[in-house]
């Protein structure tokens, strides 16, 4: 569900990788997440893999299940999966993207 | 994989129809918190609040601007809450004599943002206070961009959703859209309890006209024992609305000939605020809006024929509804002030 569909949030529990809340709306559409940084006025676009992924962040994950998730529903190997999920989730942190 | 920065989006495509709506929530807590501020604390309507809520995932809500309804009392620090922020009023009262606007329309020219600041809601029949203490026990939080904003709970948003599709009737395929969606998923008991809310801000008649556009919402209308009679203006709204005959419904509702010539002369010379807000001739710099002037008049004469006939036709229906036109007339907001 999109970044306004939850009424609270709770802090994430040690270990749990999760968006930012502030400042970043986002919607799904069509497969994919579109998504604005407020912070900086940039606009992200997310294909179908990355929106998965992006879907589960939203909702707190870690590492383990995002692989996961590339492996049953994008039929990845393993070792593909947990390159493309630490390659995903270095380009959000380095966007500000991931909460602290 | 792939996360693209600074997308670009085609004119019209849904992916711009998107951007739109984000940047929307943005404005709206940038907004919203600059309101609290000011101990001024909104109610967020439509936009996010039904995006989220009955919209299948995937499906694009499209939005652009941002819906807020205050407290009577809080309206003016709202207002200087706007203009501190860079908006400004596209229309006043002022600019439509014998036409009470639900809400004022805002633009920002800096980022193009709009904001509609709704004293009420078009169908309602209830005082601005009177609605406002129904709709301010009847909300919920929202987490829109991070920020905990105030929305309507689920009943006030369901009646919001006929109202707003009474307002634009066929003409407008986003409240029927909505209406279609809220009709289908949200269950009978909380229709029931929208119904109860109607009651108490006298919106009933637009509510069950509102419902009455799709097939499934008939049936919800009858299954809810909604009246099935309406008053002038709602089938004006609900049914063909050439340009003009709401001004006649207007013309038709206010007393005294000093206030009717006044209309009369503001809707030949319109105030060049209105001129700009709903002709685009009128934005061309100084001999556009001279232009815009000279054409006025020809245009509201030749517009006049097809809007008397709508308007007896919305007369005629209402008559066989056995329903005379309220005393006082819902609010409404004039069709131009949305750029």
């Amino acid at each position: 569900m999109p970044s306004a569909s939850r009424s609270q949030r709770e802090p994430p529990a040690p270990g749990t990788l999760r968006l930012r809340d502030a400042d970043l709306p986002w919607r799904a559409v069509e497969g994919e997440v579109v998504a604005l940084d407020a912070r900086t006025s940039e606009y992200l676009a997310i294909n179908e893999s990355g929106a998965a992924l992006w879907e589960a962040l939203a909702q707190g994950t870690d590492g383990a299940r995002l692989a996961e998730i590339l492996i049953e529903r994008f039929s990845r190997e393993r070792s593909l999966a947990e390159k493309e999920v630490d390659a995903f989730l270095a380009a959000l942190a380095e966007r500000g993207l991931l909460a602290r | 994989m792939n996360l693209q920065a600074r997308i670009r989006a085609e004119p019209h495509s849904p992916l711009r129809a998107t951007l739109a709506s984000l940047h929307a929530d943005v404005t709206a807590v940038e907004i919203i918190t600059a309101m609290r501020r000011a101990n001024v604390e909104p109610i967020l309507l439509k936009g996010a609040a039904i995006a989220l809520w009955i919209y299948p995932h995937g499906e694009s809500r499209p939005y652009a601007d941002t819906d807020l309804l205050v407290a009577p009392g809080e309206r003016a620090r709202a207002e200087a809450v706007l203009a501190s922020l860079g908006f400004a009023k596209v229309i006043d009262d002022a600019d439509t004599p014998g036409w009470r606007q639900a809400a004022h329309h805002w633009h920002r020219d800096r980022d193009g943002a709009e904001i509609d600041l709704h004293r009420s809601l078009v169908g309602v029949r209830a005082t601005d206070q009177e609605l406002w203490q129904v709709l301010c026990a009847q909300t919920e939080p929202l987490l829109l961009a991070g920020t905990s904003v105030r929305t309507m709970s689920p009943a006030a948003r369901a009646l919001h959703v006929a109202l707003h599709a009474s307002q634009h009737g066929r003409g407008m395929v986003k409240p029927l859209r909505d209406l279609e969606l809220a009709v289908r998923v949200l269950p009978r008991d909380l229709w029931s309890q929208a119904v109860l809310l109607a009651e108490r801000v006298q919106a009933q008649e637009t509510m069950a006209a509102g419902l009455r556009l799709t097939p499934a919402g008939a049936a919800l209308a009858a299954d809810l024992r909604l009246p099935e009679r309406h008053s002038r203006l709602t089938a004006l709204h609900t049914g063909s609305r050439p340009a003009g005959a709401m001004s006649i419904e207007h013309f038709a509702a206010i007393s005294g000939w000093r206030s009717r010539m006044w209309m009369i002369v503001r809707k030949l010379l319109p105030s060049r605020r209105l001129m700009r807000a709903s002709c685009p001739l009128a934005r061309r710099g100084r001999i556009g809006l001279l232009a815009a002037y000279a054409w006025r008049p020809l245009w509201v004469i030749g517009s006049l024929p097809a809007a008397v006939r709508a308007w007896r036709r919305a007369d005629a229906l209402a008559r066989a509804g056995s329903e005379a036109t309220p005393s006082r007339p819902p609010v409404e907001r004039p069709p131009s002030s949305r750029r």
